[in-house]
């Protein structure tokens, strides 16, 4: 199969939906999101654990500058993929329930979106990798400015100059890497692979590393550069913010695994305690802050704040456990946002359209299908063991173990915030007595079709991690080799 | 040996789980109830079968070890899910599921009525569930997923009814807790694996012997694994969520908190002796802080008006026993009043779950009083099992509890120390317990008590919450439209009777020169242990010891009998007289205040303090203000130029134009 | 004749269209101009194109009038909505744009 297929596909369906009659125009880019989907799981399949990059499309794009049209699946990113196929899928189905003002061109940017984070993921080429990450930026600039809520403008225009500036960060340290990378006699280029073979001298990666690393950071985001999430997450249509936490965040995560381990080892080595120490202030922060806010987006949005530090914490372990950890978490996190989102969608729309948690109280009463739904979700969230983010944590924190042992002893903290602002915000919603503008009904068949296949997803790799780690384990150790030697 | 019945006895409760979940609106009437006993019964008869099929086998033969599949088994971690049967954990799931059945049975009528009945037996099941994965983990990882699956389970029933505030509440603090220790035993098993390089329980232990006595990383790695038993079982400093864990239904504490999960800290302790055995260091603050624990937590007892956490602080002050006898090399002593008290404690809080139904849901003491007649079958039930707890000859707690600080006293040093506090400890807990019987069944009848006399069940008008005063939702089930008591309703009166037969006889398997069948049960387990062969009290020792814990615990009863039944009125002068003593004991000794000041205050202070002030000047305005303002002041400058007349941007093109026409022409 | 005397008959042309772009405000005669522009451009590119030898010139010549035709079209149309709108025909009053 053709990776160009998959990550083309959703665009093409896009564009036809813009221009069928608004009665089944999001209908078809529905059905195109579950194609997609279909793809993503025929490619889980039919992968070869062994195999390393597979798949490849590799055309030369623009020769003089050396940069490559190159595609590729290893244990990397296969499961990255299917997670975001599922992602787009859920919130493609859950947003045609949704009643909107110019569906088709929403669903339009939605698809669009869907090819930006497939093509960043499947990228094996640095300028390509770059063109792909700075494109998920547009769709989601207009979904949050034309469908957003609250001070949508003021918020949409913050997000996009601060993650911007993180970009354009990132595009100078991607061409500094390719012109500086190119010894003598060598021709130009970005292809990952060449990258990884032509060493660059210590100096020139460090202050490379900074710049890629700030732009990852502040994507992610990572405590302190996460001012844009809470204004960002309160004004993005919250299907479109499903997404965006579940899926756009781990492309940041993902770039360090892919781009950075592998091509500055010698940078990652050297700043793995800064890095740590970011990871971890991001871990605790994040969680103090998820359990003090009132507003149901923020306590997700600073739960990925924390989680993303946990990720951040595996990666910059320079180990495999911690690696792999990470790897694994990507998924679970992803999987579990999600849902999370929409269930916060559909609480709101018990509480009288609020989104406050004060405003929120006693809905499992007459929801218990809901109420079980949401509890899988929050104990998975809070990584109880048992469920497959506890396998990512457990990674993480034991190869932070056994390279910093007292920062894995700080982390264990935000296991025990987790679960505190996690429960909070369950009984909060869920329990105690009704709320005044609380209205507790169950689950509309329409939520159920979304939440029900995503919970079943988590519960399936709750029983069985195996089936991503297996999948995963060579591409990961082939990853962080190079700076797990330098470190050492 | 085949171990398909081992899997049977875990995988029926799952099984019973998932079919009453899925089926909740189905199940007419009680069927829920009786299909979550049923897989439980089912259970605890596979549970028999493994027991026999483990007797079959050779003495050297009985550690079966069984892999049903990989579960993270990548980069060196060897997360497979794994159980392992051997005496120990065959001890424990024929009790587990043992008592859990009876209390499911008891639970069918308990909770009917209740809105959440299929609820109830979902959670009950899974919690079983649970706690037989605990015991049967062959590996840290399976032992920590048990571990956190039966503090959900407890989480979930301590705030089953989640529509009161101090039911959600003791529910997250439970959890937390709990998580605490989950923490702990997760960071054990990092320290232990960083040498070992495996997870697996019997791969471990082979490699203790590298270990060396008292090496630095066993020593925090085996404190952190008893941060997590502490935390699970209640014990200093970690045990202020069980009082508050009352709130959830009495047959939940009855299981949960009482006769199974509070001890999986005992059984973490014991199956992890050969660690223990060569880290003394550890193995003393384990039997250091059970003996602190037992004695507190009987002294809080004493003040308690409760009647269900009267029970609660006596269960602490038990488990308190076990953890100082594991940690002291008395397994067998342990293991045995585990079982001992799994009956009666599950008994008594069956008595005073009927002695609430009678009461019509208020659970203090200081209403009740004179139920004697009104309710002969609990009465009876509850003297069985306050003798069994008191340790009064031939009730069951009385050789085990025996069992225990005689082994102490055998294995001398300072562990004579703990043997003092030990019957310290039984005098008072023979104090409290009568005090709670007095005080429930003898005196004056209230009104309630005479009502029911005359075979009319009280009836609240108007239910309120009895920790705070709430008036409750009634059509969220607490306490119910309809209770009932043990009189009135045969399932309660079968499962409350064997478990007094069970409390009464319990004591059979192992009496001190008489009959070892529990020893010699457990030695394959233990078969290389330090102390389990070594520790044999004499005779004389044996004797002295139950002659002691008899005075002490007649003498007990004799205190409880002369304050609250012959001279009704002591307790108030004795609380005027030493008022600062009553205070302390009233307030728990203040731990609540002290956790709360230390961790819980300050978490919401940082939290309050970044939430206003740190997130809005830095975050928000030095960082992102920051980016923004340059972009901003940027755009500023560049809005001067966009005059929005055309001929000034027709010239300014014009004259750019020229500009590098002019630029290449000098260079030229 | 030497390609002199076209280039420079083409910046003539070229100036005075410029001119006359800088000075007038009406927005039709703005247009006139520009078209006076573009067909100086078109005079030099033919006379390159001759000097060359080659059709590359009167290729581009031929392009820059398909987009000079376009452009009047919209113009043109531009000018006509704004006489419906009864808007000023002047284009320093047509400022809205401004920064």
């Amino acid at each position: 199969m053709s990776l160009s297929i998959l990550i083309w596909l959703p665009l093409a369906v896009g564009l036809v939906a813009a221009v069928l009659p608004r009665s089944i125009g999001p209908r078809v880019a529905a059905l195109g999101t579950l194609v997609v989907l279909g793809l993503s799981i025929y490619l889980l399949v039919d992968f070869d654990g062994g195999g390393g990059m597979q798949y490849v499309t590799d055309e030369t794009w623009i020769s003089e500058l050396g940069i490559h049209y190159k595609l590729g699946v290893d244990g990397l990113n296969l499961f990255l993929i299917a997670l975001t196929a599922l992602g787009f899928a859920a919130t493609a189905i859950a947003s045609n329930f949704r009643e909107l003002e110019r569906p088709n061109l929403y669903f339009f940017h939605v698809l669009l979106a869907e090819t930006a984070v497939l093509g960043a993921f499947v990228a094996q080429d640095l300028a390509l990798f770059v063109v792909f990450f700075d494109l998920m930026l547009i769709p989601f600039f207009f979904l949050t400015g034309q469908w957003g809520s609250g001070d949508r403008v003021a918020a949409t225009i913050k997000m996009v100059i601060y993650t911007l500036v993180g970009s354009l960060l990132m595009l100078a340290a991607a061409v500094a890497t390719g012109v500086l990378a190119a010894g003598d006699g060598q021709s130009l280029s970005f292809a990952l692979s060449d990258l990884q073979e032509r060493t660059l001298g210590e100096g020139t990666q460090d202050w490379i590393f900074l710049l890629f690393a700030a732009a990852f950071l502040v994507k992610m985001p990572a405590f302190p550069l996460h001012g844009w999430m809470p204004d960002g997450y309160r004004a993005m249509p919250i299907e479109a913010l499903a997404t965006f936490s579940g899926v756009v965040s781990k492309v940041a995560a993902y770039g360090f695994l892919r781009i950075v381990l592998p091509v500055f080892p010698d940078a990652a080595a050297e700043f793995q305690d800064l890095l740590l120490v970011i990871a971890l202030a991001s871990i605790l922060y994040g969680s103090v802050m998820a359990f003090t806010t009132t507003h149901a987006r923020l306590i997700a949005g600073y739960s990925s704040v924390a989680q993303l530090g946990f990720i951040t914490l595996g990666i910059f372990a320079l180990n495999d456990q911690g690696a792999q950890g990470a790897l694994l978490q990507m998924v679970n996190h992803g999987l579990v946002t999600i849902p999370l989102f929409l269930i916060i969608a559909v609480l709101a729309r018990r509480a009288g359209g609020s989104e406050d948690i004060r405003d929120m109280g006693g809905i499992a009463f007459r929801a218990p299908v809901l109420a079980s739904l949401f509890l899988v979700v929050a104990l998975a969230t809070l990584a109880m063991p048992g469920s497959s983010n506890f396998v990512g944590e457990f990674m993480i924190l034991l190869g932070v173990f056994e390279s910093k042992i007292v920062i894995a002893c700080i982390a264990f903290t935000g296991v025990a915030l987790a679960a505190v602002y996690m429960l909070r915000a369950f009984i909060r919603m869920m329990h105690n007595r009704v709320g005044p503008k609380v209205e507790s009904r169950e689950l509309a068949l329409s939520d159920a079709l979304v939440l029900v296949p995503l919970v079943a997803v988590i519960l399936f790799f709750a029983v069985y991690p195996q089936l991503a780690l297996e999948r995963s384990e060579s591409s990961v150790v082939t990853a962080v080799q190079p700076a797990q030697e330098v470190a050492k | 040996m085949s171990t398909t019945s081992a899997w049977l006895v875990l995988a029926l409760p799952l099984a019973g789980t998932i079919l009453i979940a899925l089926g909740f609106k189905a199940w007419p009437g009680r069927t829920a109830g009786w299909l979550g006993t049923a897989a439980i019964f089912a259970s605890f008869v596979f549970a028999v079968i493994t027991f026999l099929d483990l007797q079959d086998q050779d003495e050297h033969h009985r550690q079966v070890v069984s892999t049903l599949f990989d579960y993270a088994n990548t980069v060196g971690v060897d997360a497979k899910l794994t159980i392992l049967v051997d005496p120990l954990s065959v001890l424990m799931i024929l009790v587990v599921t043992g008592v859990s059945a009876l209390i499911h049975l008891y639970s069918v009528t308990y909770m009917t009525g209740d809105r959440g009945f299929a609820r109830y037996f979902a959670y009950l099941n899974f919690f079983v569930f649970s706690m037989l994965l605990l015991v049967l983990a062959g590996n840290f990882f399976v032992l920590i997923i048990g571990w956190a699956f039966v503090g959900a389970a407890s989480y979930l029933l301590i705030s089953f009814w989640y529509r009161r505030k101090t039911a959600t509440a003791a529910g997250i603090k439970a959890f937390v807790i709990n998580v605490v220790g989950d923490i702990g035993l997760t960071l054990g098993a990092f320290f232990i694996f960083k040498h070992t390089g495996t997870l697996d329980f019997l791969g471990t232990f082979e490699q203790a012997g590298e270990f060396g006595t008292n090496n630095g990383d066993l020593v925090a790695g085996l404190i952190l694994l008893l941060v997590g038993a502490f935390a699970k079982s209640a014990q200093m400093p970690f045990h202020t969520w069980l009082a508050d864990a009352m709130e959830g239904p009495t047959p939940v504490s009855s299981l949960i908190h009482a006769a199974t999960m509070v001890t999986a800290g005992v059984y973490l302790i014991a199956r992890m002796w050969p660690l223990f055995e060569i880290t003394p260091a550890a193995a003393a603050v384990g039997a250091v802080v059970g003996c602190a624990t037992l004695f507190i937590a009987a002294t809080i007892g004493l003040a308690a008006t409760d009647i269900k956490r009267v029970i609660a602080w006596s269960t602490m002050s038990q488990i308190g026993y076990m953890v100082m006898a594991v940690s002291s090399g008395a397994y067998v002593g342990g293991m045995f009043h585990f079982m001992t008290h799994a009956f009666f404690k599950a008994l008594l809080f069956m008595g005073a779950g009927s002695v609430i139904g009678a009461m019509a849901g208020a659970q203090t003491m200081d209403k009740m009083g004179g139920f004697r007649r009104a309710m002969p079958f609990t009465f009876g039930c509850m003297v069985v099992g306050g003798l069994a707890l008191a340790g009064i000859p031939p009730f069951s707690g009385f050789f085990s509890k025996d069992e225990i600080l005689a082994l102490l006293a055998d294995r001398g040093g300072w562990h004579v120390a703990l043997v003092v506090v030990g019957y310290l400890g039984a005098f008072i807990t023979a104090i409290y317990t009568f005090r709670m019987i007095f005080r429930v069944f003898l005196g004056d009848p209230v009104p309630e008590a005479r009502e029911l006399e005359q075979g009319h069940l009280a009836h609240a008008e108007v239910h309120v919450n009895p920790t705070d005063g709430e008036v409750e939702d009634t059509d969220v089930g607490f306490p119910g439209p309809e209770h009932f008591i043990a009189e009135r309703e045969a399932p309660m009166k079968v499962a409350m009777g064997l478990l007094a037969i069970l409390a009464a006889v319990g004591g059979l398997v192992y009496i001190p020169h008489v009959t070892s069948w529990l020893h010699d049960f457990l030695h394959p387990t233990f078969a290389e242990s330090r102390y389990f062969e070594e520790l044999e009290p004499s005779g004389t020792l044996t004797i002295v010891g139950m002659l002691i814990g008899t005075a002490v615990g007649l003498a007990g009863i004799a205190v409880a009998y002369s304050i609250w039944v012959r001279r009704p009125g002591t307790a108030a002068r004795w609380q005027a007289r030493f008022p600062a003593v009553y205070r302390l004991l009233h307030n728990k000794w203040y731990f609540d205040e002290i956790l709360d000041a230390l961790f819980v205050r300050p978490a919401a202070l940082l939290g309050r303090f970044a939430q206003s002030t740190f997130e809005r000047f830095v975050v928000n305005g030095a960082i992102v203000g920051g980016a923004t303002n340059i972009v901003r002041a940027g755009s500023q400058a560049v809005r001067a130029a966009q005059t929005g007349l055309l001929r000034s941007y027709a010239a300014t093109l014009l004259l750019g134009v020229a500009a590098v026409i002019l630029y290449f022409l000098i260079r030229s | 004749m030497p390609i002199e005397w076209y280039l420079v008959v083409s910046a003539l042309i070229f100036s005075v269209g410029a001119a006359g772009v800088l000075t007038r405000r009406s927005p039709l005669v703005v247009l006139l101009c520009l078209e006076l522009m573009l067909n100086a451009g078109n005079l030099a590119l033919i006379a390159f194109s001759r000097m060359w030898g080659n059709g590359d010139g009167q290729t581009f010549a031929v392009i820059v009038m398909v987009v000079a035709a376009c452009e009047v079209v919209i113009g043109l149309g531009l000018i006509v909505a704004m006489y419906r709108r009864r808007l000023p025909i002047d284009v320093d009053d047509l400022r809205e744009l401004h920064g």
